[in-house]
C-alpha cells in the first residue's frame, strides 16, 4: 500500500517535471523570435563580458579598483574601436551599402540570373530554371537581410549604449549577481551548484573567448586573401567568413558561398575567381585548423557533425541569420552545462 | 558592567564591524587581514541558514569549502558502515570546519549536521580561486594561514601517531615479555 502510494507520488512528480520542462521549451519557442532583438543585445553583452573579464581581473589583481579597471579596459576598447572606425569601418559600411544597393537595384532576379547564366554556360546539363526559382528568392532575402542586420547594428547607437551598459554591470557586479542567484539554491544543492557554476563559467569563458578570437583571425585572413585575389566587397565577405566560422563544418562553406555569389554578381563570366576563392578559403581553413584553433579554442565542446547540422537548421528556422550564427555557441553552452550538471549530480550521488 | 566586559567591548566589537566580519576575523585562516581585506572576504562569504537536523555536507561527497558557525551548533558525525554512526564533536559559535576542502575536492571525511536552527558562513574553494585571480596578495595571506592551520593539524596528528606507536611498542614488548615468562 505504502509502496504503491510512493510510486504514485514519484509518477506524479516526474509527470509534473515533464509538463514544466515541455512548457518551458514551448514558451522558449514562442517567445524567442519575439524577443530576438533584446536577446541579441543580451548575448552580445555576455560575449563582451567573457572577452573582457580576464583583462579586468588582471588589472584588479594589480591593485586597481574594479570599477577603474573596467573603465581602463573600456577606454582601451574605445581607442581600438575609434581607430577601427577611422580606418576599417567606413570601407566596410560602403561595401555593405553598395552590396545592398547592388542587390536591391539589380533585383534578386537579375543577380540570380547572372548566377544561373554562369551555371548554364559551365554546366549545361543542370536545369538552372529550378535553381534560380528555388534558391534565388531564399538566398537573396537572406543575403539582403544579413546586410540590413549588419548595417542596423552599426547604426544602432542606442543598442551600442545598452550593450556597453550591460557589459559594464556584468563586469562590475558579476560576483554579486552570481552570489544572489546561487543564494536561491536550496542547501542540499548549494555546494554542488557553486562548484558547477565555477566549472561551467570557466569552460564557457575560454570557449567563447577562443571562438571570438578564432573568428577574428579568420575574418582578417579571409579579407587579406580575398583582397589579394581581387574580390570586390572583400571586407564584407571576410567578416561573414569570420562570423560563420563559429559554425563547424558548414561555416566555411557558407562563407565561400557568399564570396562566390558576390564574385558572380560582379563578374558572371569568370570561373577562375571561384577557383581562387576556393583556394583562399582552403588556405584560411588550413591555417585556422593547424595553427589557430588548437591554440585558442577549447576542445571541451566538440559536437557531432549531425548535431551541428540539425542545430544550425533549427537555429536558422527559429531566428534566421542570428539563429544560424548563434546556434552552435548556444548548443555548446547547453552541452557544457548539461555535462557538468550530470557530472556534479553523479559526484554528489544525487543521480 | 565589569571592567573586563568594557575592555572586551572596546576590542571585540569594533565600530562599524558587522557580525559576519567579527565571525570571520576570529577564524585563524583569516588572521592578520586588514579591515579592507576582511571586508573583501565578507563580500565573498555566503550566509546560509539550516534547520534542525539538516545536513550541511555528507561524508564521501566532494568537498567544496569551509564553514564557520555563526549561530547554533553543528554536529560532526562519522559513519562506521551501515547505520552505525559516531558523533565526533559538537561545534559552536565561532568554530570552523571543512577547511581542507579549500585545497582540493577530496571526499568529506565526515558528515556535518545542524543541531537546532543555525546560521553558518560558507567560504568555498571557488571563492578562494576568485581571490587568487582578482586579489592575489589577499589570497596568498589566506593560503599561508590555511597552510599554517593544516600543518598544525599534521603536527598534532604526527604526535598522536607517535604516541600510538609508542603505546603499541610498549604493548608489544609487554606481550612478548608475558609470552616468554609463560
Amino acid at each position: 500500500m505504502i509502496k504503491s502510494s510512493t510510486t504514485q507520488q514519484s509518477v506524479f512528480r516526474y509527470t509534473t517535471r515533464l509538463i514544466i520542462t515541455l512548457g518551458v521549451i514551448a514558451a522558449l519557442f514562442y517567445f524567442l523570435p519575439r524577443v530576438e532583438d533584446i536577446l541579441i543585445l543580451f548575448l552580445i553583452s555576455l560575449l563582451f563580458y567573457s572577452l573582457l573579464v580576464p583583462l579586468v581581473n588582471n588589472l584588479e589583481s594589480k591593485g586597481i579598483p574594479r570599477a577603474f579597471s573596467i573603465i581602463i579596459v573600456f577606454l582601451i576598447g574605445f581607442l581600438i574601436a575609434g581607430m577601427a572606425l577611422q580606418f576599417i569601418i567606413p570601407p566596410i559600411i560602403n561595401e555593405a551599402k553598395s552590396l545592398q544597393v547592388t542587390i536591391t537595384q539589380q533585383g534578386p532576379e537579375k543577380v540570380f540570373q547572372n548566377i544561373s547564366d554562369f551555371i548554364e554556360s559551365r554546366f549545361p546539363m543542370l536545369d538552372t530554371q529550378i535553381i534560380t526559382e528555388k534558391l534565388g528568392g531564399y538566398l537573396s532575402t537572406t543575403l539582403s537581410k544579413g546586410v540590413s542586420v549588419i548595417l542596423g547594428f552599426v547604426s544602432a547607437f542606442t543598442s551600442l549604449l545598452v550593450i556597453l551598459f550591460m557589459t559594464f554591470f556584468f563586469l562590475k557586479d558579476q560576483r554579486t549577481i552570481k552570489k544572489n542567484l546561487i543564494g536561491m539554491v536550496p542547501n542540499r544543492f548549494f555546494e554542488m551548484s557553486l562548484v558547477m557554476v565555477y566549472r561551467i563559467e570557466n569552460q564557457l569563458g575560454s570557449y567563447i573567448r577562443g571562438v571570438l578570437i578564432d573568428g577574428l583571425f579568420v575574418a582578417i585572413l579571409s579579407s587579406i586573401g580575398l583582397y589579394l585575389i581581387g574580390l570586390p566587397f572583400f571586407y564584407f565577405v571576410g567578416i561573414i567568413a569570420g562570423l560563420t566560422n563559429m559554425i563547424p563544418y558548414m561555416g566555411p562553406l557558407i562563407g565561400a558561398t557568399v564570396a562566390i555569389i558576390v564574385a558572380l554578381m560582379s563578374n558572371p563570366e569568370s570561373l577562375m575567381i571561384i577557383v581562387k576563392i576556393a583556394g583562399v578559403f582552403a588556405i584560411v581553413q588550413l591555417i585556422d585548423n593547424v595553427l589557430i584553433t588548437p591554440v585558442v579554442v577549447s576542445n571541451a565542446v566538440d559536437l557531432h557533425p549531425l548535431v551541428v547540422m540539425l542545430v544550425v537548421l533549427i537555429g536558422g528556422s527559429l531566428l534566421g541569420i542570428t539563429g544560424l550564427i548563434f546556434a552552435i555557441p548556444l548548443t555548446s553552452i547547453i552541452k557544457v552545462v548539461v555535462e557538468e550538471l550530470v557530472k556534479g549530480l553523479k559526484s554528489y550521488r544525487i543521480v | 558592567m565589569s571592567s573586563d566586559s568594557i575592555w572586551s567591548n572596546i576590542f571585540n566589537n569594533r565600530k562599524g564591524e558587522s557580525k559576519t566580519a567579527i565571525a570571520i576575523r576570529k577564524v585563524p585562516i583569516f588572521e592578520q587581514l586588514s579591515k579592507k581585506e576582511l571586508a573583501a572576504v565578507e563580500k565573498l562569504v555566503h550566509t546560509r541558514t539550516y534547520e534542525t537536523n539538516e545536513t550541511i555536507f555528507t561524508e564521501k561527497d566532494p568537498g567544496g569549502g569551509m564553514y564557520i558557525v555563526m549561530e547554533g551548533n553543528v554536529s560532526i558525525i562519522k559513519n562506521h558502515g551501515g547505520t552505525l554512526e559516531k558523533k565526533l564533536v559538537t561545534l559552536e559559535n565561532g568554530d570552523f570546519f571543512g577547511e581542507i576542502a579549500l585545497l582540493d575536492e577530496s571526499p568529506r571525511t565526515a558528515t556535518a549536521v545542524s543541531i537546532g536552527d543555525s546560521k553558518i558562513l560558507g567560504f568555498y574553494r571557488t571563492d578562494l580561486y576568485e581571490l587568487v585571480e582578482r586579489r592575489p596578495k589577499l589570497a596568498i595571506k589566506i593560503i599561508v594561514n590555511l597552510a599554517r592551520v593544516v600543518s598544525e593539524r599534521l603536527r598534532h596528528s604526527n604526535s598522536q601517531a607517535q604516541e600510538l606507536r609508542e603505546k603499541l611498542a610498549s604493548y608489544d614488548a609487554k606481550l612478548s615479555k608475558d609470552e616468554s615468562s609463560a
